[in-house]
């Protein structure tokens, strides 16, 4: 982006602008470009998530704006922006206004290290992915700030709701990224991708595998439980169903956004349905390869790269038109997965949610997050970190006892602490019933 | 590197400007009819009694004190898990006790009736 800028105005205009003013415009541009896709792409998974919903619910869903409803998100867009704004006579006007803003401003900056393709990522921060989580807990405050300052108590309630579901899950959530982090030593977002080259074994850990763009973490048993337990926490970070209960409408009628009309109100809808597609797209990259696939890595090979400069241009294009669909496809997997629990699931009560968030999630990543310090010792250490005996097996063989041994741990800690859990809601159960027994005994 | 932290810095005006862009436009369009009755406090119909400023249910800070302690104790794991390819076998042991602590927290936490619903 930037020599293509510094080419245009340098060379063909022959400006000479200072090395600061090109990069600024290209800042600028790289911001411009993805602000203008993001809202776009929104647009589209409100309407495929109502369809979807709809199809599932044996409804049809939107179909009249334009051929099959396509249209449909555009008319909603036009009514946000022509809808009268109210601010309750009660509420604090200030904090009121800035609420939104709070909301969204995080969410459209945690596009900043979203790798799209091969070598296609704003900007490659070495602690990307603690950037992309510290950034993520921010709009918290913004609930916190709409809920509070509308004055009304069905406000205050959902955004009580929303901050303590947040904060519960964001534990779980840094805990199965954190396994991750260890086997990959790398807090990059670029290199988490990079080292999911392979065939279903990751080349980093075998060397030698033929690349086909599948080595995805999802495939070793330390993954996996990573996996499930950051979709759950997504789903309850992103406030989808059956995690919905900040803004649960049969209880309390919207949450945080019920004092909200007109484009207020669209950009707390704006900034969920940005920070679902971030959830789903972190989910691909970091579980599911990202952008690797078949062929994505032998095509960026050839491509003009800082290691290869006398590339071909031509698989530039090639590799980020791939790698930039396959990266796509698995984040609207995901978001469909998302419009599939709710179709299917009921909303959970909030002592089901806490507990399921306290009692069963955390303890389940912090063995994983043992699981995966074993993993690292069997597949990289030797003898001068004090496991001299893996030193003369081959790689495959390290990696395959690895594999079984914390396959064997995360197996049990599951089912031991989900049949401690399980005890755990069935005495609450036995309790809940008893005090109802009494009460009605004394009607 | 870190010359390229102008770009976050970039990144981050524009993103603060993203939300004023639609909000601008909205109070160019939008009509503006105040009435009393429309700007009373949303309650199902019937007038809102008293302050939504009271004393809330404890429960909710019980979560979020249990949220720092772990919060701040994952931050510190994060370096450790970064540079864990070369801390060997005695950073494994130190990070192992730190974990198992942390476990006995979340135990002690349990029993002790703070995870509890109320």
């Amino acid at each position: 982006m930037h020599d293509v800028i510094n080419h245009l105005i340098n060379t063909v205009f022959g400006l000479g602008w200072p090395g600061w003013a090109i990069s600024l415009i290209a800042y600028l541009l790289i911001a411009t470009i993805l602000f203008m896709i993001v809202p776009f792409q929104m647009l589209f998974l409100t309407y495929f998530e109502r369809r979807a919903i709809a199809r599932m619910q044996d409804r049809v869903g939107p179909n009249r704006v334009g051929p099959e409803g396509i249209f449909q998100p555009v008319a909603d867009g036009v009514k946000m922006f022509t809808k009268e704004d109210i601010v309750p006579d009660a509420a604090d006007k200030w904090v009121h206004l800035i609420g939104p803003g709070i909301v969204v401003a995080p969410t459209m900056f945690m596009f900043a290290v979203l790798p799209w393709g091969p070598g296609m990522v704003p900007f490659d921060m070495n602690i990307g992915l603690l950037f992309f989580f510290a950034i993520s807990s921010v709009s918290a405050v913004g609930l916190m700030a709409s809920g509070w300052a509308s004055n009304n108590k069905f406000a205050l309630l959902g955004a009580m709701r929303a901050v303590a579901q947040m904060v519960s899950y964001e534990i779980p959530a840094v805990l199965s990224l954190l396994a991750i982090v260890l086997v990959t030593g790398s807090l990059s977002i670029v290199d988490l991708i990079t080292f999911q080259s392979g065939l279903f074994i990751s080349s980093s850990d075998v060397p030698g595998i033929p690349d086909f763009g599948l080595g995805w973490f999802v495939f070793t048993p330390v993954g996996f439980l990573a996996f499930i337990a950051f979709f759950i926490a997504a789903l309850a970070e992103g406030e989808r169903t059956p995690f919905d209960i900040p803004e649960a409408d049969s209880e309390i009628v919207a949450g945080y956004m019920t004092e909200y009309s007109g484009m207020k109100f669209g950009l707390f809808y704006l900034a969920q349905y940005v920070l679902n597609f971030l959830l789903c797209a972190i989910t691909a990259i970091i579980f599911f390869g990202g952008w690797q696939g078949p062929g994505v890595g032998w095509l960026y090979a050839q491509a003009i790269t800082p290691a290869n400069p006398a590339g071909n241009g031509l698989f530039n294009v090639l590799a980020g038109v791939l790698g930039v669909f396959y990266f796509l496809a698995k984040t609207y997997f995901f978001f469909f997965v998302m419009v599939w629990v709710r179709g299917a699931y009921a909303r959970l009560r909030i002592d089901q949610l806490m507990d399921f968030g306290w009692k069963l999630l955390i303890p389940l990543t912090l063995v994983n997050v043992v699981s995966a310090a074993i993993w690292v010792g069997l597949t990289k250490w030797g003898a001068a970190d004090g496991l001299a005996f893996v030193e003369g097996w081959a790689p495959l063989m390290r990696w395959a006892v690895a594999f079984v041994i914390t396959l064997v741990m995360n197996l049990v800690a599951y089912f031991f602490l989900v049949r401690v859990y399980s005890q755990s809601q069935d005495e609450r159960a036995r309790l809940d019933d008893e005090v109802l027994e009494r009460l009605t005994n004394v009607a | 590197m870190l010359a390229n932290y102008a770009f976050i810095g970039v990144f981050f005006v524009a993103a603060l400007s993203f939300p004023v862009i639609p909000l601008l436009l909205a109070f160019l369009l939008r009509p503006k009819r105040p009435a009393p009755l429309k700007l009373s406090t949303y309650e199902c119909g019937l007038e809102a009694i008293g302050d939504i400023r009271v004393q809330f249910k404890v429960q909710y800070y019980l979560y979020a004190l249990a949220f720092v302690i772990f919060d701040v104790e994952v931050v510190f794991l994060y370096p450790w898990a970064v540079a864990f390819h070369k801390v060997g076998l005695y950073g494994f042991t130190a990070a192992a006790v730190f974990l198992a602590m942390l476990f006995a927290g979340l135990i002690y936490e349990w029993r002790k009736g703070a995870l509890e619903w109320v």
